[in-house]
């Protein structure tokens, strides 16, 4: 089922090759679209199992938008990740 | 001096966005250029041209480019007879409109600043090429919008006693003074005498007819935004505008392109155009896009110049300006201060600036939106009652008919929820 307007939920898996848990602080989400000038949403994923991670945005309009991802791993190292996403009416 | 130096901020932030557009981060809403120009830019022009004038054209810094290249240059030719009609300034303002949707522009910083660098460049040929403000007057795409726009404002630049106009024999209102001098004043170079000057079309506020009037009898005025649409006197530089089939279309594809680019970002322009694709089993959105832009800017403008009587076709500006204004400050007004997240990073400043603070709710600014719309329907209206009853007319049926349903069809447009799809 397409995403739509409103709260999405977000899982997110994070695996290494020897399947060690990265990091145990949540992932910063934030949901930008792909006009400029539009507010983005936030939210946090926190660990709901190993290497798996859950939280919602509530997106406010239909269209195409990009997740970004800040990952805060145990050593203190940042890692971005981003994905396109289409919302839908 | 106040003109140079307005004209050189703006030229220097210009350039710093064209920079920002290349080397950036290449996603929109992260990116100065992008933000700046699609969100603040047309914002701020409409607003100042709704409480102000055409102010933005007095500070282009095209004009500075200009002038600072005519020193070295001279321009050999004046511009060709046969092109000085508005033509290819309805071609140019129709090309950015679908390149604007076509390739994503306004989701791209570095195609963002590549028109930029192309209007610029283009702006220094001509005018290299030709005397006086000819890319000004017959080609600027955002010059046209903001002529038509400024018909609407409540400053202009007119004669203060035409007795005095009367006894003058050397025209440097139009002709200039001191041309070979540093201090030389150019005079209108978009050829409006202003004694016979009739509202703002075609002006763009140069202040040059002010500072060589040598009687000090031209100057800024306040007059009520939309009355010159009233006046059907014989224009300096322009004519009538009922006798110009150039400037009706013009005014016709102004207000059917403030539709349309509107309509670009609502759920039925994306369904239709998926719907075509699918039908025709196409891969891209140029045709379903194209049959839009030829049905809004080039059958309803023909249909509608048909059965709209000549001297009313510019009663549909203030229309047309209204739904451009509902459009553009919706996003300047909700997107207000997006920018400021992205200084802080350039800055290295820390901590998350609150979303709630970002802009103006939606909720405020859908009611701003209707507000304008409104205002644009009452005055065209009425701009059309006045005209009619001036020469004992009773309003025209077909007139009412196109303001009534093009009111109607914006409204359902901005009711719309938006939808906002490319990635560039």
């Amino acid at each position: 089922m397409p995403p739509k307007v409103g709260a999405i939920q977000i899982n997110i898996q994070i695996t290494n090759p020897n399947s060690k848990l990265l990091s145990e602080s949540p992932i910063e989400m934030e949901g930008n679209m792909s006009h400029p000038g539009m507010v983005p949403v936030r939210g946090n994923a926190p660990l709901i199992s190993e290497s798996r991670y859950q939280g919602n945005l509530v997106t406010t309009m239909a269209g195409d938008w990009i997740i970004f991802l800040k990952i805060k791993l145990k050593n203190g190292e940042i890692i971005e990740k981003n994905f396109p996403l289409r919302i839908h009416e | 001096m106040i003109r140079v130096i307005g004209q050189s901020i703006f030229l220097l932030l210009a350039l710093l966005l064209i920079i920002e557009g290349i080397l950036g981060p290449q996603f929109a809403p992260k990116n100065l250029a992008t933000l700046f120009i699609w969100i603040h830019y047309r914002g701020l022009l409409v607003l100042v041209l709704l409480f102000l004038g055409n102010y933005f054209c007095t500070f282009c810094p095209m004009v500075l480019l200009r002038n600072m290249a005519r020193y070295f240059v001279v321009p050999p030719f004046s511009w060709p007879r046969f092109l000085q009609k508005k033509w290819l300034g309805i071609l140019l303002f129709s090309i950015i409109l679908f390149s604007y949707e076509y390739f994503d522009i306004w989701a791209s910083p570095l195609k963002t600043a590549l028109l930029t660098i192309a209007i610029f460049l283009f702006s220094l040929g001509t005018d290299l090429l030709f005397k006086k403000a000819s890319f000004c007057k017959y080609l600027c795409p955002i010059g046209q919008f903001n002529f038509l726009s400024s018909t609407l404002s409540p400053q202009v630049i007119k004669v203060k006693d035409h007795s005095v106009c009367a006894t003058c024999t050397t025209y440097e209102c139009l002709l200039g003074n001191n041309q070979k001098k540093l201090s030389g004043k150019l005079g209108c170079e978009l050829d409006l005498f202003l004694p016979q000057k009739v509202g703002n079309m075609d002006c763009t506020f140069c202040m040059e007819c002010i500072q060589a009037c040598p009687s000090n009898n031209v100057a800024i005025n306040l007059r009520l935004p939309g009355i010159e649409l009233q006046d059907e006197r014989h224009r300096a530089g322009i004519g009538k505008f009922s006798k110009r089939h150039d400037l009706q279309y013009l005014i016709l594809i102004f207000t059917f392109g403030a539709l349309l680019n509107a309509l670009g970002m609502v759920g039925p322009a994306y369904a239709f155009q998926e719907f075509i694709m699918t039908q025709f089993k196409l891969e891209n959105d140029f045709f379903p896009l194209l049959i839009l832009f030829i049905f809004f800017l080039g059958c309803l403008p023909i249909i509608a110049k048909k059965t709209i009587p000549s001297r009313l076709i510019s009663t549909f500006l203030p229309l047309g300006f209204g739904i451009w204004l509902a459009h553009y400050s919706f996003h300047f007004l909700t997107g207000l201060f997006t920018f400021v997240p992205i200084l802080q990073e350039m800055m290295g400043i820390p901590g998350q600036f609150p979303l709630q603070w970002m802009g103006v709710p939606e909720s405020i600014v859908f009611s701003i939106e209707m507000g304008f719309l409104f205002l644009g329907f009452i005055i065209s209206l009425g701009t059309h009652y006045q005209l009619r009853y001036k020469s004992n007319e009773t309003m025209s049926k077909s007139t009412i008919f196109w303001q009534v349903a093009l009111s109607i069809f914006a409204l359902w447009i901005l009711s719309l929820p938006m939808e906002m799809r490319g990635m560039a």
